[in-house]
């Protein structure tokens, strides 16, 4: 599904992967463990082509990553950000934006809404909230919202429940492993059972 | 005719500058030095100007007309682009075309279709009404542009997260251009609205000093109003269209390059 040939990638001095190279097949759990600063963030922005390694090949079904193919990718893969920083909107209004964007026209985003917003514990009140009043924990669980509506293929997810209690993080793991989608994993918690995921360390 | 003032009576006028330098000295506010600098500078600056235009006005050449608007147009373009935290080489071609292009379509259309001028590169016109034209679009593209690309590093995060939940280029960058284009035609909106009650504009007290009918300076002046508004418009939003196809990658990604201090 995603292929990384030998992935050189620096920040001016700083070398943060060398000769990285990782095959991730369709459907795997994987979660990424390496100390901070070591570029687990940066490889999830390079399969959506914001970051560009100096050297190696990165490859989406076995196409490589081209300005033919990133918009595919964009529209197959959702990115979770640590921290969604969107503007002074209410959530109302960004799941209008978000079904304007050309590529979702044929996605539905209102029809679980108000369920999924329950089982992620904002209650529908929270619509008219504005996306900046939120807290942290209740950006991540807008963001998983959102990426679960989206429903695609490949799920990137970037420290997406450090601030969520147990039984949330729980619920979140539950999902990734019963869902057949490929889902790439970033995150620092502890409680994630190993043997659900394909650890990959460096 | 304006009546002509003396060279010499300009001087009387340094009775109200007097004061102020000597105020300025008592306080001790270090711009004595500064303020007469820029006096002499304004004075210099100024009279040079009063010169050649007197010779441009006279012989009145289209070559000659078409070269001054020309080192108007670059003056205007390097200023802008001094002022925008964008490398001046990149950054040059750019402006030099939207700010030339409306700026020389206002001008045909003022000189042929609005004054009814045979020859619309005459000096005395094509000169006051583009200097007029050219500061304002000069200001409005360094508004534009600086506040397009600040709010757009600030909240760079945002376009990636909407560029991943599928939005198109122009989706994503389209909160940026409405706010680089709202900083440049908000304050003309606003000053168009008091325009007569809170300021006399300068054309019109100019044309008044030189002994035009008010009606006929009022009518100069909206129709300069209307011109700068127009140009401003089309400058900064061509800025904008440009410099985002031109300063992002095939990914869609800003080029950090382009900036001095990246």
């Amino acid at each position: 599904m995603i292929k990384f040939q030998d992935i050189h990638l620096s920040f001016g001095e700083v070398e943060v992967l060398k000769e990285f190279s990782l095959h991730i097949k369709k459907g795997e759990k994987i979660l990424l463990d390496a100390p901070s600063g070591r570029g687990k963030s940066s490889l999830i922005k390079m399969i959506m082509g914001f970051i560009r390694p100096q050297k190696g090949r990165i490859l989406y079904k076995e196409e490589e990553l081209s300005k033919h193919t990133i918009d595919r990718i964009r529209r197959e893969v959702t990115w979770v950000n640590q921290d969604i920083n969107l503007r002074k909107i209410n959530i109302r209004e960004l799941f209008e934006e978000i079904s304007e964007f050309s590529s979702n026209s044929s996605v539905d985003l209102s029809s679980d809404l108000n369920d999924l917003l329950i089982t992620f514990g904002l209650s529908p009140d929270y619509l008219d909230k504005n996306v900046e009043n939120l807290s942290g924990g209740e950006r991540q669980r807008l963001g998983l919202v959102i990426a679960i509506l989206l429903n695609r293929e490949v799920l990137l997810l970037d420290e997406v429940t450090s601030s969520l209690d147990i039984n949330l993080k729980r619920r979140v793991e539950e999902w990734i492993t019963a869902t057949d989608k490929t889902v790439i994993l970033i995150s620092h918690d502890t409680h994630w059972n190993k043997e659900n995921f394909r650890v990959v360390r460096w | 005719m304006t009546k002509n003032i003396s060279y010499f009576s300009l001087f009387y006028l340094g009775i109200f500058i007097v004061p102020v330098l000597m105020i300025l000295h008592k306080l001790k506010i270090k711009l004595i030095k500064t303020t007469l600098i820029s006096i002499f500078r304004m004075f210099i600056q100024l009279s040079l100007v009063g010169l050649y235009l007197q010779y441009i006005f006279l012989w009145d050449n289209p070559l000659i007309n078409i070269a001054y608007l020309l080192i108007m147009i670059f003056t205007a373009t390097y200023t802008t682009g001094r002022s925008v935290e964008i490398k001046i080489k990149r950054i040059f071609p750019i402006i030099f075309i939207t700010i030339g292009l409306p700026l020389i379509t206002m001008l045909l259309f003022f000189g042929y279709f609005l004054i009814g001028l045979d020859n619309p590169l005459e000096a005395k016109y094509l000169i006051p009404i583009s200097g007029m034209l050219l500061g304002n679009t000069l200001n409005s593209n360094i508004i534009t542009l600086n506040t397009f690309f600040n709010t757009f590093k600030n909240n760079e995060n945002e376009y990636l997260y909407a560029l991943g939940l599928g939005a198109a280029k122009h989706e994503a960058l389209a909160p940026y251009i409405k706010e680089g284009l709202t900083s440049s035609i908000a304050p003309t909106i606003a000053s168009l609205a008091t325009m007569g009650i809170v300021s006399l504009p300068g054309m019109m007290t100019g044309q008044i000093l030189g002994g035009a009918l008010p009606v006929t300076a009022v009518k100069y002046q909206i129709a300069i109003m209307l011109a700068i508004f127009s140009c401003k418009f089309f400058s900064s939003l061509m800025s904008l269209i440009i410099t985002s196809k031109v300063f992002f990658d095939d990914y869609h990604i800003l080029d950090k390059g382009i900036f001095i201090h990246n």
